[in-house]
């Protein structure tokens, strides 16, 4: 009967000994697990109205912070990247909108220099553009095509932007 | 005798400072084919009293799936209920096909208001789904603790956290801990997250402590039962509040 063939003798401090065991936890139990907590902790944030403002403004303000970091021309037609008013002036509102319960779509770049923060339901967007040059405007539009604009400071005071966007976008 | 007076006076301490952002009643029912959103329809649902209809709460299933290194998702959306907010936009109720959920926005008042605005929602959510059995409990509180800076160890504040190793560096950027923790007495359980997150305001840093105790596997008819039991994981969980915080932190939200 031939002998037990023993391994070779291996370095105890080559990392690469664990490979194997890296390939074994890709198991279905292992990623029934992940996906369980991934789910309770999903659960966890949107039952709680506090955590789901929290940590959307903090996406929000990361999402301002990628921004800020634009170069000139970035969108190849000579935009300006947004500058230190455009950001603050979006996080201020971001701010003051998260203390009425509302959170952003999505956030993006102006092609004319500044901030654009989006709110959107099914048929209905609302967008508040913060300028490098310190105007804000508050921008309302449907898919038929009515459009509203009006200048924040001018047509309507920053302190009824929440519930206007509320109103509109029901 | 003596614990137990100690008990006592911890389990209705009140702080004038109190950190807790969001005080969270939810109760499941038993699902019945009889019940669906059609029927929330039909019944054309109103916004409660002093309660605005907001929005349609939705559950989201997200599928992952992992195999050979490649990572693929596939994800749904599908409406649950309606939520309405009300109390000057402090509170949140939440009306779905398998329960009730009432939110409290900070500042907190009192337990008492908390019960008492959640019973009047919840009668008004039995009109629409009827005498269905409570199958689930829990009462939530969502804490912010504001830990003042320059700050010599967590321990000074809180008696929850994680244990790094001495031979670690101990400065922190951050965690997330997670602590489950059967309450066997009440047939309850304590799922209980502490984080840090972003700092509410220059010179402290924040950690969220989120008390969820919890009963399932219930059958409850009667709602006097389900109040009963509310009470007594109130109870719980402000000694569960009690054992996460020392007496600094007692000091700096008394």
């Amino acid at each position: 009967m031939p002998a037990a063939q023993m391994p070779p003798e291996r370095d105890p401090f080559r990392l690469d000994r664990f490979r194997p065991a890296i390939h074994r936890v890709e198991t279905p139990s292992y990623n029934q697990r992940a996906g369980e907590l991934r789910d309770d902790w999903f659960r966890r944030l949107e039952q709680s109205t506090f955590l789901t403002i929290k940590y959307g403004l903090i996406d929000a303000e990361g999402a301002l912070d990628r921004i800020s970091g634009m170069e000139r021309d970035w969108d190849s037609y000579g935009a300006e990247p947004p500058g230190a008013n455009a950001i603050r002036a979006s996080k201020e509102i971001l701010q003051e909108l998260a203390g009425a319960l509302i959170l952003p779509s999505t956030i993006v770049p102006s092609a004319e220099g500044g901030v654009s923060i989006y709110f959107m339901t099914g048929h209905r967007t609302v967008y508040v553009e913060s300028y490098n040059q310190g105007s804000q405007a508050l921008v309302m539009y449907d898919q038929n095509g009515n459009t509203e604009v009006l200048e924040i400071g001018r047509d309507i005071t920053r302190a009824d932007v929440s519930g206007r966007i509320l109103a509109y976008l029901g | 005798m003596a614990t137990q007076k100690w008990m006592s006076w911890l389990e209705d301490r009140h702080y004038d400072k109190a950190p807790i952002k969001e005080a969270i009643i939810d109760i499941q029912i038993e699902n019945s084919p009889s019940l669906t959103l059609a029927n929330f329809e039909k019944v054309e649902i109103s916004p409660p009293q002093g309660y605005t209809e907001r929005q349609k709460v939705m559950i989201g299933q997200l599928q992952g799936r992992l195999e050979r290194g490649i990572l693929t998702a596939t994800a749904k959306q599908d409406q649950m209920g309606y939520a309405f907010v009300g109390g000057e936009g402090k509170h949140i109720v939440q009306f779905r096909v398998n329960g009730f959920t009432f939110s409290r926005l900070a500042p907190y008042q009192t337990w008492e208001q908390l019960r008492d605005e959640a019973k009047t929602l919840w009668e008004s959510y039995r009109q629409i789904v009827g005498a269905l059995p409570v199958v689930r409990i829990g009462l939530r509180y969502v804490n912010q603790l504001d830990l003042p800076l320059p700050m010599r160890d967590f321990r000074d504040f809180i008696r929850l956290y994680p244990e790094v190793s001495a031979d670690l560096s101990q400065q922190l950027a951050g965690f997330f801990l997670q602590v489950q923790i059967p309450q066997e007495d009440l047939g309850a359980m304590l799922i209980l997250n502490e984080a840090m997150v972003p700092p509410s305001s220059p010179g402290v840093a924040s950690v969220v402590l989120d008390i969820d105790v919890f009963k399932q596997g219930l059958r409850l008819e009667s709602d006097d039962e389900v109040w009963n039991v509310l009470e007594a994981l109130r109870v719980r969980k402000n000694l569960i509040f009690e054992g996460c915080i020392t007496n600094n932190m007692r000091e700096l939200i008394s």
